[in-house]
């Protein structure tokens, strides 16, 4: 079992019969512990996607399907080419497929690619990653409790909330769950 | 969908906000649906006594203003079976509901509401009305969220004392004499006084006595609740403010009474009557701008002071009502020092001041009103709900 708080895109859950892959999980604090996660999931029988809440702490059956490591080689007509090393073998996913996975990925990054049957069907991201920053306002002298955050553009073109030390050409670590700065990397 | 029953589920966590939150629910509902039977389970029954002392904690099921309460700490399947599941049932502030009921519910209720507690944070728009897919059974169920705007589900006011807030504005001197007299406190209220109360977290409340000791005019402070009280004992104690004697007491210019516990009536009219408020939660946050009163907020501590993120997004919500720049800064910057306080240290005296709080208490009620008829416009809570039912 795993509770709503801990699931990320890529993730297998099952529902009466059902299974969904997890395609985006955002997760917000509320008050006294009563958080939510607001989650875009896709059933994989009937490919119908469904936009979601719920509770942090609900519990769901995770499933875990066949993956495979495979390296995303380039984007075309909004389909996703990833490549298993070994084999040579390519599969395509489309930009609903990859949900928040979108917001990390870069070619050349090697990846879980979920399996259904023989088909991909989503890819499952690590807990953390590591991107470059590639545009930031300069640090404000004096603040350096890393309290206070700034937005900072990553060489994927997403924006995430850093502390006011970092600087373009930073790289950092980013906790893919929450979309959190979790430190620099170097 | 067409209704004739609703259940409320709630889990008291701790301090009167959950259920005086569903109390006023349950009750308000009731109002606008007379012929509709409410029921609400809550797991301490002791709580909601303080919060109305017609209900008497120890019975299994009584009824108070028309509305069943049920101990849920006493529920099993056998009297599950009994008293039947509702046409909705509402999940309040994240309270699960007891398996017994749930199994049932899940194949007899068309309809689970997931009632959330209220934010002024953006992202709970995109939250309120979605689906929570379940499971097992035929019943849906959806998270609702009450907030600021019109894309929430709106506020949840006493409507009693907003029907009458023009007589109760007229009439404060006479209530606030009743009031004491009717708790046994014999202290003076004459017009002049500048009168707040004060219903607060673990906190201190040093720089608050020492700014108010800076005033020309005589300060009434009423002070509610164990929290608010032993903080104020502790920060008498630091000014080695010996004046007066239980339950009053003196520091130079002012009488700090400690209250006994009034009902969530008397409270939210008492809001009406003074100067200005110190408030904690949600619950007391929204009547508090119902009162059109200078406020401040206190929000519940959370890991990592997470309340700041919730203070700044209400500051945001109030930034707008606010005429006069200077003003609203000052009115934030008091804002966030007031609740810079750790889980771990509540205690704490925080830096904050209160002098521009005084000095533009005028502007500031101006502000409030104002953002009262903002939360009335975007949203009656038990309309927006009422309607969702009735639309599903």
């Amino acid at each position: 079992m795993k509770e709503a708080q801990d699931l990320r895109t890529g993730n297998i859950v099952k529902m009466g019969d059902d299974l969904f892959i997890i395609l985006k999980a955002m997760y917000n604090k509320g008050s006294r512990g009563a958080s939510t996660v607001r989650m875009k999931m896709k059933n994989l029988t009937t490919g119908a996607v469904s936009e979601t809440v719920y509770r942090a702490s609900d519990k769901f059956d995770n499933v875990v399907l066949d993956r495979r490591k495979m390296q995303f080689l380039c984007q075309n007509n909004g389909f996703y080419t990833f490549m298993d090393n070994e084999t040579y073998e390519q599969m395509d996913l489309s930009r609903e497929d990859l949900g928040n996975a979108l917001n990390y990925l870069k070619e050349e990054m090697v990846i879980d690619v979920i399996l259904y049957g023989e088909k991909a069907v989503g890819v499952e991201l690590p807990v953390q990653v590591e991107r470059e920053i590639v545009y930031t306002e300069p640090a404000v002298k004096g603040d350096t409790s890393g309290k206070v955050l700034k937005t900072a553009r990553l060489d994927t073109g997403y924006e995430v909330k850093v502390p006011l030390y970092c600087i373009i050409g930073d790289r950092i670590r980013i906790d893919t769950t929450t979309d959190e700065f979790v430190a620099r990397a170097n | 969908m067409t209704f004739h029953s609703i259940d409320i589920f709630c889990h008291v966590i701790d301090n009167f906000g959950d259920a005086g939150f569903v109390y006023r629910f349950a009750t308000e509902m009731k109002l606008a649906h007379p012929s509709c039977r409410i029921r609400v389970f809550i797991d301490n029954v002791a709580v909601l006594a303080n919060i109305d002392h017609a209900i008497i904690s120890g019975r299994f099921m009584q009824e108070c203003n028309s509305v069943l309460f049920i101990d849920s700490t006493m529920l099993d399947a056998g009297k599950v079976e009994t008293l039947g599941v509702a046409d909705v049932l509402v999940e309040a502030l994240g309270c699960h509901t007891p398996e017994c009921y749930l199994e049932k519910a899940l194949f007899a209720c068309p309809l689970i509401i997931n009632l959330e507690y209220l934010s002024a944070e953006p992202w709970i728009e995109g939250c309120h009305l979605k689906e929570s897919l379940l499971p097992k059974g035929t019943a849906k169920k959806y998270f609702f969220m009450p907030g600021f705007t019109p894309s929430t589900g709106g506020t949840l006011l006493n409507s009693r004392v907003q029907a009458r807030k023009g007589d109760i504005v007229a009439g404060r001197t006479g209530f606030l004499k009743d009031l004491l007299y009717r708790s046994g406190i014999r202290h003076p209220v004459s017009e002049g006084r500048l009168i707040g109360t004060v219903f607060t977290y673990e906190r201190g409340f040093d720089t608050l006595l020492v700014d108010v000791g800076q005033l020309e005019q005589e300060v009434l402070l009423l002070c509610f609740g164990q929290k608010s009280r032993s903080g104020m004992e502790h920060t008498l104690s630091r000014l080695e403010a010996a004046g007066g004697r239980e339950p009053v007491r003196r520091w130079r210019n002012a009488s700090i009474v400690f209250m006994p516990f009034i009902t969530q009536g008397e409270y939210d009219t008492l809001l009406c009557c003074t100067d200005f408020n110190l408030v904690r939660g949600e619950d007391s946050l929204v009547q508090a701008i119902g009162a059109g009163k200078p406020f401040i907020w206190n929000a519940y501590l959370q890991d990592a002071k997470y309340q700041e993120v919730k203070v700044e997004a209400l500051l945001a919500a109030l930034k707008p009502c606010f005429d006069d720049e200077a003003v609203f800064a000052a009115y934030r910057e008091l804002h966030l020092l007031f609740n810079d306080a750790a889980v771990e240290q509540p205690l704490q005296t925080t830096g904050e001041r209160y002098a521009s709080f005084f000095r533009d208490l005028k502007k500031i009620e101006l502000a409030i009103v104002k953002m009262c008829y903002f939360i009335k416009k975007n949203g009656n809570l038990v309309d927006r709900f009422s309607h969702f039912i009735r639309e599903f």
